[in-house]
């Protein structure tokens, strides 16, 4: 039916008219017919030509084109009420600043099944005169989507990037769709928690490719990471169980310079901003003369310095945060009555899917001939342990221990017959 | 000190029941284990009668046993295709070398893949002519002296979308390509290493390029960017005998510094620093013990004192490059701590005849290089300068233009005579 499109592409945006432009024109190069899509351009708070831009080029588009517009100042929000006026099955959601490839509504629609979220290939483009901090994010994106797309990988919520994904309509209204308390960020990861708990399977298209413009240098990194610490003890609210693995690595101690460091963004919120002005002198000047070492110390004391300033503004004092976290089960470790699967005895399918079961929540443990191999600790906010999963827990082991090869080549075949 | 002959074999790990024979003359040989392809470790082993037993062999294996369970636990691949693949060869007066280099070419020219040698600056046309009786082998001639002269030559005319560099005198191995061309599947990697196995250990000079310089970078597969390593540092992840380059960071990247390496003032360093500006511009390399190639050392004793010294020019010449090209300030701290703690302390170990110490005139010749760096550097430049026409954009450093193909092919047929066999 040519009237009422398959899927609805949503892009929120603001202020951004140029880059918006160029996003749609790569909408039109699809290899999908034209009448498979629909394209919600929601502007939030647009100040600039973005209304007489979408409009003009909605004239001669070849998909049918509808631009939203609101006052929310809030990507969440907009996705949301793209999402609400979506005519589509499935809801595309894209970056204005991801210029999607030609096979990239072809490979979301491929990757499609009940109740799945297919995550997209947003390949980073590196600026033309690139900063240090902007090599160090690309390679950095560019290794985040390798590893999605690595076989038997045991996706979690912090694999939902909002910038390139698909879902059905029927699934996000069913979650709730996006919290719009999250105004800053990670609002993507918030709601991969909640399509995790209801059951959604996740799925990497690594042909559903969008160059990704991403023109953020290090300063404004450094306020998304401060925006990152607010929003983590958001989910962390909202989601307790994930509280302990939230802040693992930020409470393992760190050396003397950055608990200094953490110690005066508690300390003195609200002067951070002319410590990290000069501290950004100093990682330009590392950076003008090549300094690398001493370029990266600046450059995550700013990192830790500016979470922990985000930390700081929501919850107030470091006595404050270790009690919240307190007041959460600890760190996931495997329980004591633990499933054990024995790779040299195999149980039967049916009860190897309930011991999975319990050990999504419990941890497993994995002998073979009665001797521990390894132990898989529950992983909150991740997806339910599956047999493949347990092959590549053993090969990942193998890398820097010995594991016996038969404990590979049983688990080898566990994913064959199962 | 004199050090007697050693054979140089390989053995595989699934088939040493039969030992090794035919070791007639020597007293011990370095012993290459491979398994799966790829290069696991290698051992000294003593020659009893002639031969290796394959009890002897099975003793030495348990140093190997580390990498080997690593080979063992590497995923077979997705199966995706490998990238189309050039392979290039500079040679320059070493048509003897060339003629040993080049069957095992011939055998990835059949299989489809591009294979160029750009003959630099021959002297006559003896390369020329050997290179004719292989149809698939393409020939490039290539006026300039200088190797990094040679390498963009082949670069750019290459049409595979990596390309593989080897020397003259060296051979390829089996499954030395393919192994090369399957870690580009990851989008930041833009040059992959391989390992260097010595082609025979016949002299002095050979057994002592092997023990003291070598190519040998370990048998573990290692991967290096700037968040990981010191991009100045880059002697560790192997030489221009044995690497490949995506030929798409080209543009990113740059050409080899045409002042650096083999037929100039600078001597080496032309490999070395390109991994640099690699590492330096966000990529990342990888050193792949499955890909081997044999190298043959120089023979004579002064030759192999003239690569010491060639080794000290170049590694600060390039590091001079870096200070005064790239504004890499911690040259200045680098490069007088290097000389004080590698080249001082070699001479100075040698004078007082310490365990395990470089001879003295190789130590000497390494100090007299690195002084020499800085100033041969220079004078490679202006040496360049001079060469080449003065209106000519800088080739070296700054991002190639666009659409190099249309270009290339201009450059080969009106200013060089090529001859293009195919």
């Amino acid at each position: 039916m040519s009237d009422c499109p398959i899927l609805s592409v949503i892009i929120p945006t603001h202020d951004r008219a140029a880059l918006l432009e160029r996003s749609l024109q790569a909408l039109a190069n699809q290899s999908v017919a034209a009448s498979a899509f629909e394209v919600l351009v929601v502007a939030d708070a647009c100040q600039d030509d973005t209304a007489a831009r979408v409009t003009a080029y909605a004239e001669h588009a070849s998909f049918a084109l509808r631009l939203l517009g609101h006052e929310a100042r809030c990507a969440a929000a907009s996705r949301n009420r793209g999402a609400a006026h979506a005519r589509g099955d499935l809801l595309l959601f894209l970056d204005d600043d991801v210029v999607a490839r030609p096979e990239l509504v072809r490979a979301h629609l491929d990757g499609q099944g009940s109740d799945t979220v297919v995550l997209g290939y947003s390949k980073p483009v590196l600026p033309s005169r690139p900063s240090w901090f902007q090599y160090d994010a690309h390679r950095w994106w560019e290794d985040t989507f390798r590893e999605l797309g690595r076989p038997g990988r045991r996706f979690s919520y912090r694999d939902f990037f909002s910038g390139n994904v698909s879902l059905s309509t029927k699934l996000f209204q069913r979650v709730g769709g996006f919290d719009t308390a999250f105004t800053g960020r990670l609002e993507d990861y918030e709601l991969g928690v909640r399509l995790l708990g209801a059951g959604a399977r996740f799925s990497y298209a690594p042909l559903a490719i969008g160059d990704h413009c991403d023109t953020n240098d290090l300063e404004q990194w450094l306020r998304r990471i401060r925006q990152e610490g607010m929003a983590d003890i958001q989910i962390g609210e909202r989601h307790p169980e994930l509280r302990a693995g939230l802040f693992a690595r930020y409470l393992i101690r760190p050396g003397r310079w950055r608990r200094l460091l953490r110690r005066l963004a508690f300390a003195y919120p609200e002067r951070g901003q002319r410590l990290e002005l000069l501290m950004l002198r100093q990682a330009a000047l590392a950076e003008r003369f090549r300094l690398r070492s001493a370029w990266r110390w600046i450059v995550w004391g700013l990192r830790d310095y500016n979470y922990s300033r985000g930390l700081a503004a929501t919850i107030g004092g470091r006595r404050a945060l270790y009690a919240w976290l307190q007041e959460a089960p600890l760190t996931p470790s495997v329980a004591t009555d633990a499933p054990c699967v024995d790779l040299a005895a195999l149980p039967s399918e049916t009860n190897l899917n309930v011991m999975l079961e319990q050990a999504t929540r419990l941890g497993l443990r994995l002998s073979l001939e009665g001797i521990e191999v390894t132990a898989i600790p529950p992983l909150p906010g991740a997806e339910p342990l599956q047999t493949h999963h347990l092959y590549t827990a053993l090969r990942d082991l193998a890398q820097d221990q010995f594991v016996p090869a038969q404990a590979l080549r049983l688990s080898r075949s566990l994913i064959e017959t199962g | 000190m004199i050090k007697k002959p050693a054979a140089v074999c390989e053995v595989h790990l699934d088939q040493m029941e039969q030992g090794i024979s035919n070791l007639h003359g020597y007293e011990r040989a370095l012993v290459v284990f491979r398994l799966r392809g790829s290069v696991v470790g290698r051992e000294w082993i003593p020659v009893v009668k002639g031969r290796i037993t394959a009890a002897v062999l099975r003793e030495h294996t348990t140093q190997v046993a580390w990498p080997s369970w690593l080979v063992v636990n590497q995923d077979a691949g997705d199966g995706s295709p490998l990238p189309t693949a050039s392979v290039v060869v500079c040679t320059r007066d070493r048509t003897e070398d060339l003629a040993n280099c080049l069957p095992d070419l011939q055998l990835l020219a059949a299989q489809g893949h591009d294979v160029i040698v750009v003959d630099s600056c021959p002297s006559d046309g003896s390369s020329e002519r050997l290179v004719a009786s292989y149809p698939a082998i393409r020939y490039l001639h290539e006026p300039r002296p200088g190797l990094d002269i040679a390498r963009n030559r082949g670069l750019q005319a290459a049409r595979g979308e990596i390309v593989a560099f080897t020397d003259d005198d060296a051979q390829v191995g089996t499954g030395w390509l393919p192994a090369l061309l399957r870690n580009f599947d990851d989008p930041m990697v833009a040059i992959v290493t391989g390992i260097t196995m010595p082609l025979e250990l016949e002299t002095e000079a050979q057994l002592w390029f092997e023990e003291t310089n070598g190519f040998g970078r370990g048998y573990i597969r290692r991967s290096f960017d700037s968040a990981t390593a010191n991009v100045l540092a880059t002697g560790r992840i192997g030489a221009g005998v044995n690497m490949a380059i995506r030929r798409a960071v080209i543009d990113h990247i740059g050409l080899f510094d045409e002042a650096l390496d083999g037929g100039t003032a600078s001597r080496s360093g032309g490999d070395q620093e390109y991994f640099y500006r690699a590492l330096s511009r966000g990529y990342r390399i990888v050193y792949e013990p499955a890909a081997p190639v044999w190298h043959r050392h120089r023979r004579e004793w002064s030759a192999l004192r003239q690569t010491f010294y060639g080794y000290g020019v170049g590694l600060f010449a390039w590091w001079t490059r870096c200070l005064l090209v790239e504004g890499e300030w911690s040259i200045v701290a680098l490069a007088p701590r290097w000389f004080w703690r590698h080249h001082v302390r070699q001479v100075v170990r040698a004078l007082l005849g310490r365990p395990k110490h470089v001879p003295l005139d190789l130590a000497l010749a390494e100090l007299r290089g690195a002084l020499a760096g800085p100033g041969s550097y220079v004078q490679a430049r202006r040496v360049l300068r001079s060469q080449i026409d003065p209106a000519a954009p800088e080739r070296t450093h700054e991002p190639a233009p666009e659409a190099p193909p249309a270009r290339e092919e201009d450059a080969t047929i009106t200013s060089v005579p090529v001859k293009e066999a195919v």
